[in-house]
């Protein structure tokens, strides 16, 4: 029986723009330790190998330090690791693979399958058939010679590829790379491991993409887990088990404020997250002016407590209850200033003065609101 | 408020005092020169409200040199339907009292009830300023400050503003300044107030954003570089394997290595065809040479043979010449002999020509001589005749003067006979046929007339004797002149010799007449002898002096003078022998010049001759003619044989193009050494950029662009933010801003309101959309007019000054309109103003009198006659 771990799309050196410089570390570095768990995970499960098919590096230019760090995290794993280049770290005439291997970081147990070619790992009776990518992109299907590539009888055929299952998965992501979606049947692979979709995906009973073992976009993708696979014998059907490994939980909240309890429902779902959410919330709809500064005291908190925290406010409107406007005790021209304010907000109003939008004149009442609490002893 | 009387002592100038009671409503005008006292008048009111009665500080009030002087002012007015009298007296024993119908007040509390009252405020201590003098210090114009508005409106605005938010019912705004202010703060945090730049943190941003975007491209470019030479690496690396296992030098060798063989053998025949061409340039070098010996051979016979021919030419042409000398000869003596002979033609045909002119100087000489005689007895016949006419002439002389008397004298007696007559008795007789009177001698019949110019006596035969005298004394007068004019004549007569006048007339035209025929025959005397009759003569001599000569030359020649032919053809005869014998002469000279030629040239040619044949005679050869032939002929064959063979050879080297092999041997072997060095150098460029590859990738291009982009994007969101603040800071900015002007222009309004109306009235009628505006602190800001706006304090002085005044009595219709008091005082306002805006500001201040107690003090009453109000000189109050 051959047991396994498949996983792919690590994209070392990755980093987050749309996050701040801590969280945005903290992220990144997520990234190590996932890596650092599943090599726990399979030393401790006496797993026979780790297949990790193409993306290992985000980028073909990373710093000495990022690789060392890398094969530092694999280093608790003593087994076989099978490692392909994917489109992100294409094995060019030169890349981040060259290098790791002028810096002499490539341990024994690690082979790096950078050309097409059968790799006979003679111990477990295993024949892995890698197809990794030399170019950044290729129009051509790289599997394509494991119909035809002999391997020792009794000898599991186990693929490894990059790229899109042709006309299974959503355009979206990168189109080249083509996989024919039948290649583990015209092979005659017992399995195929796929990488580039992060999302966990399977395509048949012998094909699989494992998906990123740490989630890195918002996109609800069922990421985050790798696959452990058992293979009684060569020619059976494999037994997939997915496992989550992923330390960071990515959520996307589209919140529309109608109600006046719509504020509090929603710091109420806030207050449920903890420091392992990523969450990027868009607040839309309207609000008195006594919730708008709650609601910002609870995004405030939220942002502490959570990961990382994006927020969008822009849509939202202030809409000042008759208690608010009392409570401003704006008179004489003052008052009429907060009216006016008021009817800007209004959508699809053309007589706004330049620079001016409902945005604007929103930010506009409350720093007004804000500024009297100041002036007023 | 009305002012009703004023009374002063000790104040100042008044030291005796001042007392002016009956003021008006309406305008009041004082006048007086200067330093007669308007403005301690001025000073006198204002002291009496506006300094404290107990302040020790305003010496300067009392009479000059005067300090125990106590300045009193009384002041008496009207307001609200209450009399008020206000006394008070400074310096010395200080009080104040105030009386206002029954009430009286003192002190301190009559001050405050008049500060509070008028809208002012009492100075703490010492004298009152300015800003203690609130409305009145603004309506009380002093002297040269009615252009100054705004320090005044500033310490009356919280009265005025008081004014206007009471009749506006509401408050501006509690908290709208303040908010303003701190938003304006929060603004200049972010960008500068005048520009709207970006400034501190959010000036950073943008720069940090511009740093970041700078630092991507930079990076985004490295990557690029990178990532093209990673291709290149793979490019260079897939030739060098290529070139490795290929090894194109190998075969470029092997090339070369077969053209040098080709080569080789194309040298040998070379070879071979270079002897065969050493034969044949030998066997040339013999022909040439035997060749050379025919031809000096042909070339000494043909000399010979040239020598004789030459010989016979000269031989031939000496005799020919020496044929011709003695027919020359001939010619030249014959030639001479006809030169002489027309030489003597010429001789003959010149003596003839002599003598026949001599005798046609003879003819011509006697003709002249026969024609001077003629004129010489001409002449000499009307000399005589000249000669008679002369004597007569000087017999008929008259005197000229003395005939002009007696001409004149004759014509005056005439004239006196005629006044005789007329004077003279006239008798007319008419007798009887056959009768007959005497009249003193004188027999009369039948009828006559008879003047008598004497006593006459008439003797009538038959009847006796008449006596008849005439009358008068003019007649014996007459009658005695005429008897003196007739002796005169007398005289006259006597002296010419002639009887009457008439004879003398007739004398003197006979002598003219003698006068002009001696002209004439003058005249004809000129014409046969101009040079008198001696030297006709002379010439006549001389003529037949001549005449004799030529005739003795004549007879001379007559023996010898023949006719031969005409000179001038006897003349060109002699020219022409002449020519032809130095022609004839010149042919000889030349061909004896030939003679010698030929005979030298004979001489020549029979030498050269002779030459010639000893060349021949003595030049040996080797070999005969024939032999020599023969030999040249032997040559010539070997020759074609040796020239095949070379061709045969060419044939073959130029088949294999010796040249170009020896370029593809070249070419080959720079081939091949250019590919191994291009694979040298291919393989240390994969080294070498590997190498730099290496380094690049070390310095992890993408994580530094990916950390960039994350600060980039940090940064962006920061400016956004930035952004989002700054647009709402200014809108608030901008509707605060907005909204107070609107509350701002309706608190103006009143007063605004009031304003246009003097303005109005200050600029002409048609000149529609003047207006004032007015600042925040209610003064006027900004004068509009048809041409555009101007701030105020850009305008002239006099305009400066009439919206002074126009803007103070605007406050004061406000004021009026609140029923608060109001008095203006005007102390010598205006003077800058010219004669037309001087009589608007008239119009202006008539139509404000009507509303208000004006007191306008002036030095110049003249210019405020027209004002309505009847003038008061202070002097007329003094004490």
């Amino acid at each position: 029986m051959l047991r396994f771990l498949h996983t792919a799309d690590w994209q070392i050196g990755r980093s987050y723009t749309r996050f701040e410089a801590d969280d945005a570390a903290a992220l990144s570095e997520s990234r190590y330790e996932v890596i650092e768990r599943i090599a726990r995970h399979a030393a401790h499960g006496q797993f026979d190998a780790i297949v990790v098919a193409g993306d290992v590096f985000d980028a073909q230019t990373v710093s000495d330090r990022t690789l060392r760090r890398l094969f530092n995290a694999m280093a608790t794993y003593h087994g076989p690791w099978v490692l392909i280049s994917g489109n992100h770290d294409a094995a060019l005439a030169e890349s981040v693979w060259t290098r790791a291997r002028q810096l002499d970081l490539v341990p024994d147990t690690v082979f790096l399958a950078l050309e097409p070619g059968v790799l006979l790992l003679d111990a477990l009776h295993l024949a892995i058939l890698p197809a990794p990518l030399t170019q950044r992109h290729t129009s051509s299907d790289l599997t394509a010679w494991f119909d035809h590539a002999d391997t020792p009888d009794g000898y599991f055929r186990i693929g490894v590829a990059h790229g899109s299952v042709q006309g299974i998965l959503p355009d979206t992501i990168d189109a080249p790379n083509p996989i024919a979606p039948d290649r583990a049947a015209t092979a005659r692979l017992d399995y195929l491991a796929l990488g580039d979709w992060h999302g966990t995906r399977c395509i048949d009973d012998h094909t699989w993409y494992s998906g990123t073992p740490e989630t890195d976009r918002f996109r609800n993708n069922d990421s985050g887990q790798i696959l452990e696979i058992e293979i009684d014998a060569p020619g059976t059907v494999p037994r997939v088990t997915t496992l989550r490994t992923g330390r960071y939980i990515w959520e996307s909240w589209d919140q529309e404020l109608i109600l006046p309890g719509d504020v509090d429902m929603l710091l109420e779902r806030l207050s449920r997250l903890s420091d392992t959410h990523v969450l990027d919330l868009a607040v839309s709809g309207s609000v008195a002016l006594s919730d708008q500064a709650r609601l910002q005291q609870g995004l405030g908190a939220a942002e502490g407590r959570l990961r990382a925290l994006l927020c969008d406010t822009d849509s939202l409107v202030l809409q000042p209850t008759e208690d608010d406007i009392a409570a401003l005790k704006a008179d004489g021209y003052l008052a009429e200033v907060v009216q006016t304010l008021q009817e800007m907000q209004a959508q699809g109003r053309s007589d706004l003065p330049e620079g001016a939008t409902p945005a604007v004149a929103r930010d506009a009442l409350t720093l007004l609101a804000s500024i009297l609490d100041e002036v007023r002893p | 408020m009305m002012l009703t009387g004023i009374q002063l002592r000790q104040f100042r100038q008044f030291r005796a005092g001042l007392q002016m009671d009956g003021l008006t409503a309406g305008i009041n005008l004082f006048h007086g020169p200067n330093e007669s006292g308007k403005s301690t008048l001025v000073q006198a009111i204002r002291a009496a409200f506006f300094e404290r009665h107990n302040t020790g500080t305003l010496g300067h009030l009392q009479p000059w040199g005067d300090s125990a002087a106590a300045p009193e002012v009384s002041l008496s007015f009207t307001f609200g339907g209450q009399q008020y009298r206000l006394e008070k007296r400074f310096m010395h024993r200080g009080r104040c009292h105030l009386t206002i119908g029954q009430r009286q007040l003192d002190g301190d509390e009559a001050e405050q009830y008049l500060a509070s009252m008028l809208g002012y405020s009492m100075p703490g201590r010492g004298a009152s300023q300015a800003r203690n003098q609130g409305v009145p210090g603004l309506l009380w114009i002093e002297q040269g400050s009615g252009q100054e508005l705004h320090t005044s409106v500033a310490h009356a605005a919280p009265h005025l503003q008081g004014i206007l938010n009471e009749a506006m019912g509401q408050v501006a705004s509690t908290d709208g300044d303040g908010v303003m202010h701190r938003v304006k703060e929060r603004l200049a945090m972010l960008v500068t107030p005048a520009t709207g730049v970006p400034t501190r943190e959010y000036k950073k941003a943008m720069d940090e954003a511009q740093r970041l975007q700078q630092e991507l491209t930079r990076l985004d470019e490295a990557i690029a570089a990178y990532a093209q030479q990673v291709d290149r690496l793979a490019v260079l690396q897939a030739e060098h394997r290529r070139a490795d296992s290929e090894k194109p030098w190998l075969a470029l060798r092997q090339h070369e290595e077969s053209a040098r063989k080709q080569l080789d053998a194309v040298q040998a025949l070379v070879v071979e065809q270079q002897r065969e061409r050493d034969a044949m340039q030998v066997s040339q070098k013999t022909r040439q040479l035997l060749q050379e010996r025919l031809q000096g051979m042909a070339a000494q016979r043909d000399a010979v043979r040239q020598r004789q021919d030459a010989l016979a030419r000269a031989r031939e042409r000496n005799d020919s010449l020496t044929a011709q000398s003695e027919g020359l000869q001939q010619s030249v003596d014959s030639a001479r002999q006809a030169y002489a002979a027309a030489r003597a033609r010429l001789a003959q045909s010149r003596q003839y020509q002599q003598h026949r002119d001599k005798r046609d100087a003879l003819a011509q000489t006697g003709d002249e001589i026969t024609a001077l005689t003629r004129r010489l007895e001409q002449a000499r016949h009307t000399q005589e005749s000249l000669d008679s006419r002369h004597r007569l002439a000087a017999q008929l002389i008259t005197d000229a003067a003395t005939l002009g008397r007696l001409t004149q004298l004759t014509e005056k007696r005439r004239v006196m006979e005629i006044r005789q007559q007329t004077a003279a008795t006239r008798v007319s007789f008419e007798l009887e046929p056959g009768q007959s009177v005497s009249v003193g001698n004188e027999r009369i019949e039948g009828n006559a007339e008879k003047l008598l110019t004497a006593e006459t006596a008439v003797s009538i035969p038959g009847v006796g004797q008449l006596r008849i005298a005439p009358g008068g004394d003019d007649i014996a007068s007459l009658a005695r002149q005429l008897q003196s004019l007739d002796d005169e004549i007398g005289g006259c007569l006597g002296v010419l010799n002639v009887q009457s006048l008439e004879q003398a007339l007739s004398r003197e035209a006979r002598h003219k007449e003698v006068q002009a025929t001696i002209r004439q025959d003058e005249a004809v005397l000129a014409l046969h002898a101009p040079d008198g009759i001696a030297m006709l003569q002379r010439r006549l001599q001389a003529l037949q002096d001549r005449h004799e000569t030529l005739q003795s030359e004549c007879q001379a020649l007559d023996g010898y003078a023949v006719e031969v032919a005409d000179a001038n053809v006897a003349e060109a005869q002699e020219r022409e022998a002449e020519a032809q014998l130095a022609s004839h002469e010149t042919t000889l000279q030349e061909h004896k010049v030939s003679c010698a030629a030929a005979l030298t040239a004979l001489e020549t040619a029979e030498r050269e001759l002779a030459l010639a044949q000893a060349a021949v005679r003595d030049t040996q050869y080797p070999e005969s003619r024939e032999e020599m032939l023969a030999q040249l002929h032997h040559e010539a064959a070997q020759q074609q044989i040796l020239q095949q063979r070379i061709d045969a050879v060419q044939k073959r080297i130029d088949a294999v193009r010796p040249d170009i092999l020896e370029q593809d041997i070249e070419r080959y072997a720079r081939s091949a050494a250019r590919e191994y060095e291009a694979h040298a150098e291919r393989e240390r460029n994969v080294r070498e950029l590997r190498a730099r590859l290496q380094a690049l990738g070390a310095q992890g291009l993408e994580e530094q662009r990916a950390e960039r982009a994350r600060q980039s994007s940090a940064t962006a969101r920061r400016i956004e933010a930035f952004q989002g603040n700054v647009a709402a800071l200014r809108l608030l900015h901008s509707l605060l801003h907005q909204k107070k002007q609107a509350f701002t222009r309706q608190l103006h309004a009143p007063l605004t309101q009031r304003l246009q109306h003097y303005l109005c009235v200050l600029f002409d009628t048609d000149e529609v959309g003047a207006s004032i505006s007015l600042g925040e602190d209610l003064a006027p800001a900004g004068l509009t007019r048809s041409g555009g706006s101007a701030p105020l304090h850009e305008l002239s002085f006099g305009a400066r000054e009439q919206m002074g005044t126009i803007s103070r009595l605007a406050y004061a219709d406000l004021l009026k309109q609140a029923g608060k008091p109001t008095l203006i005082m005007l102390d010598d306002a205006l003077v800058h103003s010219d004669e037309h805006r001087l009589a608007q500001m008239k119009r202006i201040l008539f139509d404000a009198s009507q509303r208000h107690q004006i007191l306008l003090f002036t030095c110049q009453p003249d210019r405020w006659r027209d004002l309505g109000a009847a003038p008061r000189a202070i002097d007329d109050y003094r004490l």
